[in-house]
């Protein structure tokens, strides 16, 4: 009878052991925080990005940019392809937005609104950090075969956010993101993005390709390959608006 | 139950309690999930079965992947000079071939343009910090020999022209940016008209109906920009100095003279362009700061006037003009901030001292001077998401104006709207701007379509509608409004 009483204890011990070190788990931020990491690299980097928009019934349409990214906050997306929209930029400073167009020769400012319209919203291929944008939770832990997935819940903490809310599905064991359910500040479901195509790019492995399919339209999806991604030390004054003429050459 | 059997149950809830919980939280998200692949080439494929990571091998991936990237640090510098070699030796080259078609609006069937032009640029640096840009554009408009309505000198100054536009080196040094070549400055901020637009020389033979591009004259100098966090400088000393082009007599765009109605014989020499040098250089600078999502900006520049002073003597009724380009000092200031997705701007110019013709006989040459400022406030929107909404107020005051200043009020108030939108992806767009002066009353508007045929050529339609006042800075070119096509092949 002693020896069942010990087996229980033991047993109990470790149940109560378990529950201690699910208490101790991860946090959400720091799931966000190495997310992040796997996302961008930390430092100044450029990268050539394919976007692809398909439709149905429609031919697709691709657009082929450069884009520089400097710090958490300051990015400029150059476009190469088409040919018709060769020259145009995108400057994003923080909460401050920059578009030139060859045909008028300077810079016009413009809203987040503007920002944010396209299939693919330029915050997109901007670089979106998740710390400092996003309050996170961990809704849950979901098992997709045979796989731990941390399903976190990201709140916008900003207006300038390029979404309201996000629920992301991360691997526990590397933290690599894999699927996103994007919405808009309203709580409109927007799309989902599916994280790809993971390959050594600026010193770590990270995900090449992104398909992002609209909520609503169905069969009409987006894709965002990146190529060529190098580490680069950016000057800051190639983040300002007077700048975008020279590189518009 | 006894207390055993109780003890056990408890221990058994425990042990299961964290599982049980889990599956009842997951839900959703199963759906089109995708496992992600490693399509990187250097992770042997023994780690990759069927194109899905084995995710229980994935640790092991992840020391293979630090091996190869010690590898790749060690060839960093064998790489750079390749990239460097490779960009010195790159030179990129584009261009634009395209021609406008215009017909009159009002004597149908009257072709006003049937220009056709070839825009080619080439870029490339010497060493990352040593860059080169060299542009230039041949046109030729057959509808000059075409018709006899052109005088000959008109036919030689519009027919054909062969030109170099924006050509220049950049030298990059730290914070510190240089512009040595032939430039054109922009420090305005405002939709579809020249407010602070003050540097370069314009090119008006089509009025303001060009893309701005090549409204503007480029003009040789050297140009010096200094960054730093959010503060911007640039001084500019431009010794090339360029002047308005305006249309000759029979020219589409000519610009009325101050003569009081009635009056026709005169005489006009060609005013004396200030030549090359430093003595008659534009030069200035121009200040911006960036707080808080306010863009302020601060300019000064010591100019000409950009069309010739009209000096004036009458003898025994005739009118002979002594056109001269002046010195004129430009003050000026800009802004934009984004208020909630309105984005609001605006510009203010000052002319000290400037020049204006007045027409009444007595005075002895025809001048008259005073300050004036001329100011624009204006505001974007995008409504109903694709929407774009462009409206500017502007405003001219002459602060010592008097009845006899020709085609002048003292306060002169415009508006001005542009409203667009894309369709099928970006590939349809359709425009208008409308420009109202409120003192005529005249107006312009500007309706346009046009389609990204291939990702290459675009096709436009669309028109250049003069209305209102004769007398009017628009209605004066009312019998030149007109329909327009374009297509515009780039490379």
């Amino acid at each position: 009878m002693k020896k069942v009483y010990v087996f229980l204890f033991v047993l109990l011990s470790f149940s109560l052991s378990a529950i201690a070190v699910r208490a101790q788990e991860i946090t959400a931020d720091e799931i966000i925080k190495k997310v992040d990491e796997v996302r961008n690299p930390e430092l100044d980097y450029e990268s050539d990005v394919k976007v692809v928009s398909y439709k149905p019934n429609r031919p697709d349409h691709a657009s082929r940019y450069e884009v520089f990214i400097k710090g958490k906050d300051k990015t400029i997306v150059k476009t190469i392809e088409p040919e018709n929209e060769r020259g145009q930029s995108l400057l994003m400073r923080e909460n401050d937005f920059w578009a030139f167009f060859p045909e008028v020769s300077k810079p016009i400012r413009i809203s987040l609104q503007q920002r944010l319209n396209g299939d693919v919203a330029n915050g997109d291929i901007a670089r979106t950090n998740f710390v400092g944008d996003y309050s996170a939770k961990i809704l849950r832990k979901d098992n997709i075969s045979g796989k731990d997935f941390y399903v976190l819940e990201l709140l916008s903490l900003r207006d300038s956010t390029t979404y309201g809310k996000i629920i992301l599905w991360v691997m526990a064991e590397n933290f690599w993101p894999v699927k996103a359910e994007f919405y808009a500040i309203s709580g409109r479901f927007l799309k989902t993005c599916s994280y790809e195509n993971y390959k050594t790019m600026a010193g770590k492995l990270r995900p090449s390709r992104l398909v992002l399919k609209d909520a609503v339209m169905k069969g009409q999806y987006s894709t965002i390959e990146y190529n060529d991604m190098k580490l680069v030390d950016l000057p800051e004054k190639n983040f300002t608006k007077e700048y975008m003429n020279k590189l518009s050459q | 139950m006894n207390l055993r059997k109780k003890v056990f149950c408890l221990v058994v809830i425990l042990m299961f309690l964290p599982r049980f919980v889990a599956a009842e939280e997951q839900s959703g998200g199963g759906d089109d999930f995708v496992i992600p692949v490693i399509v990187d080439k250097k992770v042997p494929k023994t780690y990759i079965e069927k194109m899905l990571i084995r995710l229980d091998e994935f640790e092991k991936n992840l020391r293979l992947q630090e091996k190869y990237l010690i590898v790749e640090d060690s060839l960093s510098d064998v790489h750079k000079k390749y990239d460097d070699f490779q960009k010195w030796a790159h030179m990129e080259i584009h261009g634009r071939l395209q021609n406008h078609t215009a017909l009159q609006v009002y004597q149908p069937g009257r072709a006003t343009k049937l220009e056709t032009q070839l825009y080619l640029s080439a870029a490339g640096e010497v060493t990352p910090a040593l860059k080169y840009f060299v542009s230039g554009r041949y046109k030729y408009d057959p509808v000059f020999d075409m018709s006899s309505h052109y005088s000959d000198s008109v036919k030689s100054d519009e027919k054909s022209e062969l030109e170099l536009r924006d050509t220049y080196v950049d030298y990059s040094w730290g914070d510190v940016d240089l512009r040595l070549g032939k430039q054109q400055v922009v420090w305005g901020e405002a939709v579809g008209l020249f407010y602070a637009d003050v540097v370069n020389a314009k090119d008006l033979r089509e009025y303001i109906l060009p893309d701005f591009e090549f409204i503007r004259i480029p003009e040789w100098g050297v140009s010096g920009e200094y960054s730093k966090n959010n503060f911007h400088s640039q001084l500019i000393l431009l010794p090339g100095v360029e002047f308005d082009k305006t249309g000759l007599a029979t020219s589409n765009f000519v610009f009325p003279l101050p003569l009081p109605n009635n009056v026709t014989p005169f005489t006009i020499p060609d005013p004396q362009e200030p030549k090359f040098g430093l003595d008659n250089s534009k030069a200035g600078g121009r200040l911006s700061y960036l707080f808080n999502g306010l863009d302020l900006g601060a300019f000064f520049l010591h100019s000409w006037t950009s069309l010739p002073v009209m000096y004036r003597t009458i003898n025994a009724g005739v009118y002979d003009f002594h056109p001269d380009y002046k010195r004129q000092n430009i003050f000026g200031g800009t802004f934009t901030k984004e208020i909630n997705d309105y984005v609001c701007k605006g510009e203010a110019v000052y002319y000290p001292e400037a020049y204006f013709s007045v027409i009444d006989p007595s005075d002895t040459d025809g001048v008259k001077r005073s300050g004036y400022l001329d100011y624009l406030l204006g505001v974007d929107h995008v409504f109903f998401d694709r929407w774009d909404v462009n409206v500017q107020l502007t405003q001219r005051w002459i602060m010592d104006f008097d009845k006899t200043f020709w085609q002048q009020e003292k306060f002169s108030n415009g508006f001005s709207v542009r409203l667009s939108h894309d369709w099928i992806s970006k590939k349809l767009t359709t425009e208008i701007l409308a420009i109202v002066n409120f003192n005529g009353p005249d107006y312009l508007y500007r309706p346009k379509i046009s389609y990204s045929v291939t990702n290459s050529l675009k096709v436009g339609l669309g028109a250049d509608i003069f209305a209102g006042d004769r007398l009017g800075q628009f209605g004066y070119f009312r019998n030149q409004s007109r329909w327009y096509t374009e297509v515009a092949y780039k490379f």
